[in-house]
């Protein structure tokens, strides 16, 4: 009953967060990147502009991408 | 990461002066408990309301000028603060929060501020929002807690609020935020496709077949979203009828009890009458069978003195047979009586005649064969007509216990049914009847328009590919279509985590909780776990499966039962946090007490224990020494009702 607790519990998160991508073929770090972004938005009551943010963050990757 | 707290300083609040200061040696796995004794009323509250305030704040005006030293008030003007230093993601940050109190005019003029460094720099904007980030609003309740009310988490059903914070721990809310994020940026993008294609003024039929089947789907999820919440409501009132009617059926089974009951008291009435009768019988022949004794022995030396009067007759009869054979001149067997024949019949009725004279005659005064017949008659029947008396009183002794039995039993049971009327129970069961057939029709109608929801998206998909081919023919067209092609991927994958997510984190967090509640409760050998449902509410499951209603569990088992939830969503989350626990031990037996303190080692985090000496007794103390980081003491200086921290 220790903090591995929370350590194991997030390498399985994240290695169901790896499948579920690639059955949908999408990139995992983008997720990730896009999911982190939430988290720090989470405890506001109002999160104006996430919408947009999420959206310039996958044209960027996009861009990336392709370049 | 690491999250523990460095140094607090408390500047006139609540019960504390001028600048009390408390510093913490760090945090080192094992050794990290940290006590602060304090008597009653002596500010063991006022520094987990100090932590509260700190990161929440969440006090009104007025309440700051409560939490205001009184000998401050005095003064008339000054500045409450409470200030943090802690390390949190490894970087050294300072919270400060304070009240400044100014006379103006004929009130007082009230200002907080708050500031926070971090690797000592100030952040400048959105300080409450970065303060939040650290603990979040809803979550201080699982880390900073009074161990009086820890108990809610315990309970059936939680207040609003709490299943959002539970889940806000775990990271839920964040996966949930993206995926409405993006199901709106989806829309968002196809609809910047379909005013792309319109402005170039072709595929109207295209454009208005979308249109349309978009209609359609909002119409059938709309109509979705109806049903399931008529669906829900049917559901709950039939679970409450269900509810009633296993009630009815306990009640069914009752009456049925109190029919047998009242059979059985008629049957011991019964029963009984006859007894009493039997005594009573038994009292008037009494005076019989006290004489039965007596005339048991007349009888018996009576008989000794009587021959059966068979042998007299046998002898007499012979006497005569051989007389009537001397009267004749030849036997019977044919020879002649001579004289010496006639002599040997002489002799033998001699002999005969002598013996007959032997045989006793009865003698005057003395029982008659009849007469002791008679006797021996009469004996025999008293004989047989008595009774143990004494078995009959008790047997009737245990009927009549057995009668109180029951009546009591047939008036518990009657108090039981008064409230519940044949009419009622039959309306119940014929409202539940049409529930049901409700229920599955609900049901089934979901079901179709699921189907029609799957078949229009389905269509709705293949003129999206459409969309998709013909807006890609210009560049920003492309542009749009790669994005809400990615956005659309990520919704779909995002959409499956959550549910996995949400469904896997229950099953962790019940896993966690579990284990944690066996290693501390002091019915190992019963209690295997702990049920965490839908919405985060508990319930303790025994060895064979059987759930322990809450309203069964004590005071301090709910109390064991919420700190191993709590801990375990502890264990859940990223960072967390330092525990801050007020006067926790409350409702606990040693036992309890010993199992929760030796859990306390092994958490990854700072345990701040504000305990009573009734909370941690010395002997208990000591089989923690080894994990105690620091203690400290409050004193209280009574002249002055000021309080000081004074480490031990």
């Amino acid at each position: 009953m220790d903090n591995s607790t929370y350590t194991e519990q997030s390498q399985k998160y994240a290695e169901l967060l790896n499948s579920i991508a690639e059955k949908h073929q999408v990139d995992v770090v983008l997720i990730r990147r896009l999911i982190e972004f939430e988290k720090e938005k989470v405890h506001l009551e109002r999160r104006r502009g996430a919408k947009d943010n999420i959206r310039r963050m996958i044209e960027d990757w996009l861009e990336d991408t392709e370049s | 990461m690491s999250f523990h707290f460095l140094k607090l300083v408390l500047k006139d609040w609540l019960v504390y002066g001028d600048a009390e200061t408390v510093e913490f040696n760090g945090f080192e796995r094992g050794q990290n408990l940290i006590v602060v004794h304090g008597q009653n009323g002596f500010g063991k509250t006022s520094l987990l309301r100090a932590m509260q305030f700190l990161f929440h704040n969440g006090l009104s005006r007025d309440e700051w000028f409560g939490a205001w030293n009184d000998r401050a008030k005095e003064r008339g003007e000054g500045t409450l603060e409470v200030s943090l230093d802690f390390i949190h993601n490894d970087r050294l940050c300072k919270l400060t929060r304070m009240v400044e109190f100014k006379p103006w005019g004929a009130t007082l003029s009230i200002r907080p501020e708050v500031e926070l460094w971090i690797d000592g720099e100030q952040v400048h904007g959105q300080v409450e929002d970065k303060i939040a980030q650290i603990i979040p609003k809803e979550t201080q309740q699982f880390v900073f807690f009074d161990g009086a009310e820890i108990t809610r988490y315990a309970h059936k059903q939680y207040t609003d609020g709490v299943k959002e914070a539970i889940e806000l721990v775990l990271g839920i809310p964040a996966v949930r935020n993206l995926r409405d994020d993006l199901s709106k940026l989806t829309r968002d993008l196809e609809t910047e496709q379909t005013e792309l294609l319109a402005a170039q003024g072709q595929n109207d039929v295209l454009l208005a077949e979308i249109f349309q089947r978009e209609g359609e789907l909002e119409g059938y999820d709309s109509r979705r979203n109806k049903l399931i919440e008529k669906r829900d409501s049917i559901q709950l009132t039939l679970d409450e009828l269900e509810q009633e009617a296993s009630e009815i059926q306990l009640i069914e089974t009752e009456r049925q009890r109190l029919a047998e009951k009242r059979q059985r008291r008629a049957e011991l009435d019964e029963r009984l009458a006859e007894l009493n009768k039997a005594i009573s019988d038994l009292l008037e022949k009494a005076p019989r069978y006290m004489l039965a004794g007596k005339l048991a022995q007349i009888v018996e030396e009576r008989t000794v003195q009587q021959t059966p009067p068979s042998r007299k007759v046998e002898l007499s009869h012979r006497v005569k047979f051989l007389e009537d054979i001397l009267d004749r001149d030849d036997c019977i067997c044919g020879r002649i009586i001579d004289r010496d024949v006639e002599g040997v019949l002489l002799a033998e009725i001699e002999r005969l005649k002598a013996l007959m004279f032997d045989v006793p005659t009865p003698e005057s005064g003395s029982t008659s064969i009849r007469e002791l017949t008679e006797l021996s008659g009469i004996l025999k029947d008293i004989r047989s007509e008595s009774q143990d008396g004494h078995e009959l009183m008790d047997r009737r002794a245990t009927i009549e216990t057995n009668l109180e039995e029951i009546e009591t039993d047939i008036r518990k049971l009657m108090e039981k049914l008064e409230h519940h009327s044949e009419v009622e129970v039959q309306e119940l069961f014929q409202q539940r009847k049409i529930l049901s057939q409700q229920l599955i029709d609900a049901k089934a109608d979901i079901q179709t328009v699921d189907a029609s929801i799957a078949r229009t998206r389905e269509q709705l998909q293949d003129l999206n590919r459409e969309r998709d081919q013909l807006a890609a023919s210009t560049e920003r067209g492309t542009q749009v279509t790669q994005t809400l092609d990615v956005v659309r991927r990520m919704h779909a994958a995002i959409d499956e985590y959550v549910e996995l997510m949400v469904l896997e984190k229950r099953r962790d967090i019940e896993m966690a909780t579990s284990e944690i509640f066996t290693s501390i409760t002091n019915k190992p050998l019963e209690y295997a776990g702990v049920h965490v449902k839908d919405d985060y509410t508990l319930a303790v499951y025994r060895r064979d499966e059987t759930v322990v209603e809450n309203t069964k569990l004590s005071a301090g088992e709910k109390e064991v039962l919420a700190y191993s939830f709590i801990t375990a969503l502890n264990l859940s989350s990223q960072n967390p946090a330092p525990f801050v626990m007020d006067t926790p031990f409350g409702h606990l037996d040693s036992g309890h007490r010993e199992g929760l303190l030796k859990s306390l080692p092994m958490l990854p985090v700072q345990v701040f224990l504000l305990a009573t000496d009734r909370d941690l007794p010395e002997e208990e103390r000591d089989k923690v020494q080894h994990a105690i980081a620091q203690e400290f003491v409050i004193e209280r200086e009574q002249t002055n009702a000021l309080s000081h921290i004074v480490e031990v």
